[in-house]
């Protein structure tokens, strides 16, 4: 089996305790809910085309449908509370046109994959081989494929009137009768003037997020917190915004079964590079970005000249090298969210167009300004770093392109770039290079004094690797995988052993926690959170606690210690 | 394939809504076409120096120079013989809009398709035989359906349009009818078109007859060739009847 279920969980058939501890209603709702919402659907469409994944089934005696309160009661989300008590009335009438009830489709599917047992699980690993950035995998499959009812995560984005718009397997128009059932099963609910959170059936987890008139959906069952997949979820759908605002839902009012598919043509490798990052890239979860590490003049020299051409009518200079950010600077007191910089640079990561020449295209960043469009002038300076240069002026192509050659001119001239570039090279902070005490404080990441003798076991106290997160700065810094981390499969395990640390830290039900100190089979895991950072370190299963918080407040040391190259200040309005 | 009118019109609503500065009455519209008197400075050697046939990308340029902005240097005399144009590339997704401008200025094919994001910008230059030399500033547009709304943001001013189908697909001719609708509606007036029917390599899949498209672009005044990226055939000669039908500012 793969890494997607190598997290172990004493308790795998149980929700996340931090869900326990919610103050929702939990329904034992048992087959009854999904019995009448499968049968809805199934009027719509042949029996037998709209399967959920074989474990749905197999497990539809024991599945919790866990939905809030009253919409009245609201959860403390924000802006997900669209769903209220309003939009629900509002939307009752659609319900009545739901096809009644009947006894037949629902038990025949579940018939139809009752005698499979053992389901095995496909293989996500090929996402390690870059499959990713061509686009749609495996547009062949439908719901009636086997390989696509194995797959581990899928993630669908549909109309509220069950119109596909995208799916992360498959072709988008074959799922129809799918989308169908998915929104039968919302608006069920809904009706009721309820709102859906999660179904878990068996190893099998469904998660709902509303954004009327869009409905998102993710079936899992790597045994990511709900929290985790809410949020991914809330990701691909500020993707989806950043691609073609909000105004979209327009389309809707004027027609409510307007076909959306078209609009997000040629975006598949964006959404694939996404969904791969939700398994990599800790800014998916951490809400904060990462910086890479330069000298502090080195940095001050690129945000110098950024600053210059933001003072010319740029709203947002932004100088990346992958996902990592050089330099940013914003005019006045705009600050840019880590989430919209999350999706900035993956849209243009995974457009490969504009690599190939310089571009100017409208894009919107969510969490700036859901409504409207920016311009962004994008341009690679060399194959991992990238310029780009937003304004809210539709004709100052010109203007930007003349800013770039500037820029472009200052970096080369002041080797900011082959800095970028030998540090991509050498890569950030490695644990083995922890100071060993404090009087030894390590003052450069260029010169480390001190490696652990033995290496290839990771740093002292057996610590394997850390993430800190600055809060006031929006800001982590994560150290280099290294042996014994150095497979992608146990790094994707850690990655999702983070993500849950992460989730029942920051348990809304309960208030943020201090400190989190776990131990299983795979880490040592070690939180502790201050009103400045948030450390995440993970140690070997077998090392000490006492040595693994010493060594935790060495990393705090030591991160302080070289802040000025691994984080960018002055970005942030809050960081003087 | 005909596109939903309404709903891309909302997107540029949106779009009005944010930025009234779209179409700003008080600013001078930059002409399509430009007398281009600054060539020697941008390229920082006299404009006789630049090949005689051929081109000279102005990629290769990037770093060469024109670190005072373009305009600080006093305007040369005014030299007819060389031509800034805007050209705009339109067309239905996957027609091979950027494979045509790639080979025009590069002279590079890639088959893997890349799916244009909003527009790419490049330019290049071209001498004529009666040395005028032309430089195009090319806006090659990404053909995807939500970004028809803003192709006015890119064609207005153009001097050149060219609109672009695959004869293997009869959807993509139609679809570039659309666009020739649309340009005769909004573009600026006297705008050069022509029609490009690309991919004429696979013509054993030919799905749009020459005569047809030949018919379509002469009852609308436009200059029609077909071409193949992938073998270069008529790419440059494209680029050089264009070159030949602008109109010429009288000296």
């Amino acid at each position: 089996m793969d890494s997607d279920d190598s997290v172990t969980d004493p308790n795998p058939h149980h929700p996340d305790p931090s869900l326990d501890a919610e103050p929702a209603t939990v329904e034992q709702m048992g087959s009854l809910t999904l019995g009448e919402a499968g049968d809805a659907a199934g009027a719509e469409r042949p029996v037998g085309n709209g399967f959920l994944p074989a474990d749905f089934y197999a497990a539809a005696g024991e599945i919790e449908v866990v939905e809030e309160g009253s919409p009245v009661s609201g959860d403390l989300a924000g802006p997900s509370s669209l769903g209220g008590s309003g939009a629900c009335r509002e939307r009752s009438g659609r319900g009545d046109a739901l096809p009644s009830p009947s006894s037949s489709g629902y038990a025949g599917e579940r018939g139809s994959s009752g005698g499979s047992s053992e389901i095995e699980e496909a293989d996500d690993r090929e996402t390690m081989l870059d499959d990713w950035s061509r686009g749609k995998r495996h547009p062949d499959e439908d719901d009636g494929s086997v390989s696509w009812r194995k797959r581990k995560k899928h993630f669908f984005i549909l109309s509220n009137s069950g119109k596909p718009i995208y799916s992360r397997y498959g072709d988008e128009h074959k799922l129809a009768g799918f989308s169908a059932t998915l929104q039968a099963i919302i608006s069920f609910v809904e009706n009721s003037g309820d709102r859906l959170k999660f179904i878990r059936a068996g190893k099998h987890q469904v998660v709902f997020l509303v954004k009327v008139p869009i409905y998102l959906v993710c079936i899992s069952c790597t045994e990511e917190p709900y929290e985790a997949l809410k949020r991914q979820l809330e990701l691909i759908y500020g993707q989806m915004l950043l691609i073609l605002t909000k105004s979209v839902n327009r389309c809707f009012e004027k027609n409510p079964k307007y076909d959306m598919t078209p609009l997000l043509r040629g975006t598949d490798a964006v959404f694939s590079s996404l969904i791969h990052a939700f398994s990599w890239n800790p800014a998916t979860f951490l809400n904060a970005y990462t910086c890479l590490p330069l000298s502090y003049s080195t940095r001050q020299a690129a945000s110098a000249i950024l600053q210059d051409v933001a003072d010319s009518g740029v709203l947002f200079a932004l100088l990346m090298c992958k996902n990592k950010v050089v330099s940013l600077v914003g005019t006045q007191k705009a600050s840019l969210h880590p989430d919209d910089m999350l999706l900035l640079s993956n849209f243009i990561m995974s457009s490969e167009s504009f690599r190939t020449s310089e571009s100017f295209s409208p894009i919107c960043l969510p969490r700036y300004n859901p409504m409207v469009f920016l311009y962004a002038y994008v341009h690679f300076l060399d194959v991992d770093t990238y310029l780009t240069l937003l304004t809210t002026s539709s004709d100052s192509f010109y203007h930007l392109k003349d800013c770039r050659i500037r820029v472009e001119t200052v970096l080369v001239k002041s080797n900011v770039l082959s800095e970028v570039q030998r540090s991509m090279l050498d890569g950030g902070l490695r644990v083995e290079d922890l100071p060993l005490d404090s009087s030894l404080r390590s003052r450069s990441l260029t010169t480390p004094e001190l490696s652990s003798s033995q290496t290839g076991i990771g740093g002292p106290s057996g610590l394997w690797h850390f993430m800190y997160r600055s809060i006031y700065l929006d800001q982590y810094v994560s150290s280099e995988f290294s042996s014994p981390i150095s497979s992608s499969s146990q790094q994707k395990r850690l990655f999702r052993a983070y993500q849950k640390l992460y989730a029942s830290m920051h348990d809304n039900g309960t208030g943020t926690h201090k400190t989190q100190f776990r131990r299983d089979e795979d880490f040592v895991l070690l939180c502790w959170i201050t009103q400045d950072f948030e450390l995440y370190a993970a140690f070997d299963p077998l090392a000490d606690k006492a040595s693994a918080i010493k060594t935790c407040n060495r990393v705090c040391q030591w991160v302080r210690d070289v802040e000025n190259e691994i984080f960018l200040f002055g970005a942030s309005p809050f960081s003087w | 394939m005909h596109i939903p009118f309404h709903p891309l019109r909302l997107l540029l609503t949106a779009l009005d809504l944010a930025h009234t500065t779209l179409c700003r009455p008080g600013r001078a519209k930059p002409s399509g076409l430009v007398v281009w008197d600054s060539c020697s400075v941008e390229h920082g050697r006299p404009a006789s120096s630049l090949p005689q046939m051929g081109c000279s990308s102005s990629l290769a340029d990037r770093n060469a120079g024109r670190l005072d902005g373009l305009n600080s240097e006093n305007s040369m005399a005014t030299d007819s013989k060389n031509i800034r144009v805007k050209l705009v590339l339109l067309g239905d997704s996957g027609v091979g809009k950027s494979c045509i401008v790639l080979r025009f200025v590069r002279g590079q094919f890639d088959p893997t398709s890349k799916v244009t994001v909003g527009a790419s910008f490049l330019s290049q230059t071209l001498a004529l035989e009666d040395s005028t030399i032309v430089k195009f500033e090319i806006w090659d547009t990404a053909g995807q359906e939500r970004y028809a709304s803003l192709a006015p943001l890119y064609y207005r001013g153009a001097a050149v349009a060219v609109v672009v189908y695959d004869i293997t697909s009869q959807e993509t001719f139609k679809k570039a009818q659309y666009w020739v609708k649309e340009l005769q509606k909004h573009a600026s007036p006297g705008i050069v078109m022509a029609l490009v029917g690309n991919k004429a390599d696979l013509h054993e899949k030919r799905a749009v007859s020459s005569q047809d498209a030949m018919e379509y672009a002469e009852k609308n005044g436009m200059f029609f060739i077909e071409t193949s990226a992938k073998t270069a055939n008529n790419i440059n000669q494209l680029f050089q009847e264009i070159a030949k039908r602008l109109p010429r500012t009288s000296s």
